[in-house]
């Protein structure tokens, strides 16, 4: 796009600038993502940086501590027995003792098969099926590495900390004579170092059941796991890129559905298109028809306020498996609208199953149903927090109502809605309730050139839930999984470099 | 006076205004009808299944009886189970999360809130056959403790959703804090005593939408309940499978009806009676950005 000078600018009229900021936004993404690539280097340095500063202080210890305190980089905790810190001494050493044993009798076992993922296959005795050799259960021996090398670094992490607590008690000595007491380490764990103690078990849980898991998951998708290898009766393997290229480009070869791979292509572009498209439609219509709806709940005039909105806020209150499941079974063929229709005389029309664009145009329209409530709650909240001297300036300058609508009310509420679109925006990629609840993500018209498991009206998101509960396509779940991650990462990442507020949150405060 | 007649309603505005009344009307009407066809289908004595016309001809409470004689107690009793459980564990775990981020400063505390940003942006539903395996391995599958696993689902990702309160705590002044700590209070002891009882719109808002959340999840509650015996499902699961498929839904439709009345019943009340607070809640975190 090309530069214009500020002179130019001001020579243009309203909507030709307003159209050249619009322009000019789109124009510089690509720019902006350029430039956000090229300091990924320096990002990834300076956190090098940040790691090895932290390593550094290991190395000074280990230089300049005395016996003890290299004493303890063997025997954890014996640095905080030397100096009398009794609980915490008990702590490093047990863990100490907790991960050896660990590593023996657990981790190091399935570490050690992690390059082929299990090579024993099982073999059952055919006449009774029995198992004579229980084989190698890729599964576990990838989940458990995973679980393992998060224990390592966490281990990495303590035994750092032992070192560099055994150094500093080491020279807090020689000052003071004396080491920080369990009894001072309570106080510290309820004060300075309270957010330790409050983010520990949701850190657990967060480790256990979130990172661990897509870890594992992000592994997946370069292994053949699908239903023909599901283990223990069968093993699976790395095959690298192979299942990224059978859904982006649809060629493969090593791949046990490598027939289908042609499929698997067609099937996600076709996807990808429909979730965009959606997630446009559905976020921009939200907008616009609730901040309508609120502006006129909100209008001054208008009496019974809270009655007009608690009709839409039912909405929001009722769950939406009942909500979408009714208006589905509202919109069948034998639905109450077309009983309605009918009974008027009216043709009926299938309303999810006639055809795929009159389908889609009905989900964004029941999507309005749900959301729009949600929009008007929100708005309510920003309208409410308009300060009322802002209106009377303006009455008192001489400003009609539209003005005021248009450099007031529109401004502050796009300023604050601005930054939550981008959220809206990403929920409604992953939009699953809407889709799979109202139409089970199929017209049921048949598309042949479709993979398994995908309907013409799927979102990524409920090709996904398909391949993983009813088609046990692992690999390519995953697959889909991190493309997933991509696209909302890219959004995420425009919006969130153009907009302050998130950086400097320092100067709310 | 002359002032006061210049703000006096003209015609023309009486005019909008009424057209803006009957919009208001219609707009009520076609967001609350779907509620009172469900009501409507509820108590209908005919037939169980679709009909062509919609007030029934008529009344009984024999849907909801039939529904009762059924396992819906049971399914109703694990949701309530799990929605209070994890809608306590997950207030606490949130506000705590954010009451860290928002006030103090600590090492890595960037880091983890980007690691945290990045982490969101991966679909949840992406490491469930991993829980799933993970539950099994500790014997959370099939049984009754597949009520604990499903909680400890939606305890897991919690944390990552602290921004609305975080906004809402650097809007409390931390001059509060200050004072505090000069007077010697531990860290601990200003958020319990001193940010909690001003965060009652948070608090309720985050409580509210912990409820909800498992009230009404579908999604993952099937994969880990939705294949295992009639007594450990949650009220969506079983009323879902209620009218699944074609067959069902003319047996089984005005069940789910009641159902589903029973079932929105204790969000709507919540709601109403907490609707004050989720407008102010939702305001106080948002006007952050």
């Amino acid at each position: 796009m090309r530069k214009i000078s500020t002179l130019e600018y001001l020579s243009m009229s309203k909507a030709r600038r307003a159209w050249y900021k619009f322009c000019s936004f789109f124009a510089s993404i690509p720019a902006a993502i350029g430039r956000w690539f090229r300091s990924l280097p320096d990002k990834f340095g300076r956190l090098g940086a940040k790691i090895g500063g932290w390593f550094g202080g290991l190395w000074d210890a280990i230089r300049y501590g005395n016996w003890k305190t290299r004493l303890s980089a063997l025997i954890w905790g014996f640095g905080c027995f030397a100096y009398r810190q009794i609980g915490r001494g008990i702590l490093f050493l047990a863990y100490e003792i907790i991960f050896v044993l660990f590593m023996t009798f657990f981790g190091a076992q399935y570490l050690g098969k992690l390059d082929t993922l299990g090579d024993v296959l099982q073999q059952r005795d055919p006449d009774t099926d029995l198992v004579l050799v229980m084989g190698d259960n890729s599964f576990s021996i990838l989940l458990y590495s995973m679980l393992t090398i998060a224990v390592i670094v966490f281990t990495a992490v303590v035994f750092v900390m032992s070192i560099k607590n055994a150094y500093s008690n080491q020279l807090g000595y020689s000052i003071a004579k004396r080491a920080a007491s369990a009894k001072d380490d309570i106080g510290q764990m309820l004060n300075h170092k309270f957010h330790l103690t409050i983010l520990a078990f949701p850190s657990l849980t967060l480790v256990v059941f979130t990172i661990v898991p897509l870890m594992f998951m992000i592994l997946v998708a370069f292994t053949n796991y699908n239903r023909n290898t599901l283990p223990p009766a069968n093993l699976f393997t790395w095959v690298g890129f192979d299942n990224f290229a059978a859904v982006l480009t649809g060629q493969a070869k090593g791949l046990s559905g490598a027939q289908n791979a042609g499929r698997w292509s067609y099937t996600f572009w076709k996807i990808l298109g429909w979730t965009l498209e959606w997630a446009v439609l559905a976020t921009v219509t939200n907008l616009f028809i609730g901040m309508i709806v609120a502006l006129l709940i909100n209008k001054k005039t208008i009496k019974l306020k809270k009655l007009w909105r608690t009709c839409l806020v039912t909405v929001v209150a009722v769950p939406q498996f009942i909500s979408l499941l009714l208006v589905s079974k509202m919109l069948n063929n034998a639905g109450i609208f077309n009983s309605i229709l009918y009974n008027l005389g009216l043709p009926t029309v299938d309303w999810l199953h006639k055809s795929a664009p009159l389908a889609k145009f009905m989900i964004v329209v029941v999507n309005l149903w749900v959301g729009v409530p949600h929009t008007v709650l929100t708005c309510t909240g920003i309208l409410m927090n308009i300060p009322d001297d802002l209106y009377e300036a303006a009455k008192i300058d001489g400003a009609n109502p539209y003005k005021m609508f248009a450099k007031i009310t529109l401004p502050y509420m796009m300023f604050v809605l601005g930054p939550s679109l981008i959220t809206t925006f990403v929920g409604n990629i992953n939009n699953f309730n809407i889709i799979f609840l109202l139409t089970g993500g199929s017209t049921g018209l048949a598309d042949s050139r479709l993979a398994v498991q995908a309907g013409d009206l799927d979102l990524l998101i409920t090709w996904l839930y398909k391949l993983t509960v009813n088609g046990q396509q692992y690999d390519i779940a995953s697959v889909l999984g991190i493309l997933i991650f991509i696209v909302v990462a890219f959004f995420s990442l425009i919006v969130y470099s153009r907009i302050g507020s998130v950086k400097n949150e320092e100067d709310f405060q | 006076m002359r002032y006061l007649k210049t703000t006096r309603r003209s015609p023309k505005n009486a005019i909008i205004d009424t057209f803006i009344y009957i919009l208001l009307v219609i707009i009520s009407i076609v967001w609350v009808f779907p509620f009172v066809y469900l009501i409507l289908c509820a108590f209908r004595g005919e037939s169980t299944g679709m009909v062509t016309y919609l007030i029934p001809k008529q009344l009984t409470l024999n849907n909801f009886i039939y529904l009762f004689k059924g396992d819906f107690l049971k399914w109703y009793l694990n949701t309530l189970i799990i929605a209070i459980v994890v809608s306590i564990i997950n207030t606490l775990i949130t506000l705590l999360t954010a009451y860290a981020l928002s006030r103090m400063r600590f090492k890595g505390r960037q880091a983890l809130m980007k690691f945290m940003l990045i982490l969101g942006m991966f679909p949840g539903f992406l490491g469930m056959i991993c829980i799933y395996y993970l539950l099994n391995a500790m014997k959370m599958i099939g049984s009754q403790m597949s009520i604990v696993g499903l909680m400890l689902i939606y305890i897991s990702g919690t944390m990552m959703g602290y921004y609305v309160s975080k906004g809402f705590f650097d809007t409390i002044s931390r001059s509060l804090d200050e004072a505090a700590m000069i007077d010697g209070a531990s860290r601990a002891k200003i958020f319990f005593s001193i940010i909690l009882p001003l965060s009652k719109p948070i608090i309720i808002q985050t409580l509210l939408g912990a409820f909800v959340g498992p009230w009404g999840d579908y999604m993952m509650a099937n994969y880990i309940v939705g294949r295992g015996g009639t007594d450990f499902k949650t009220a969506a699961i079983g009323l879902y499978q209620m009218v699944d498929t074609l067959p069902e839904i003319s047996e089984n439709f005005t069940t789910f009806c009641a159902g589903g009345v029973i079932v929105s019943l204790l969000p709507i009340i919540m709601f109403f009676f907490m609707q004050r607070f989720y407008v102010a809640g939702v305001t106080g975190g948002s006007v952050k950005g």
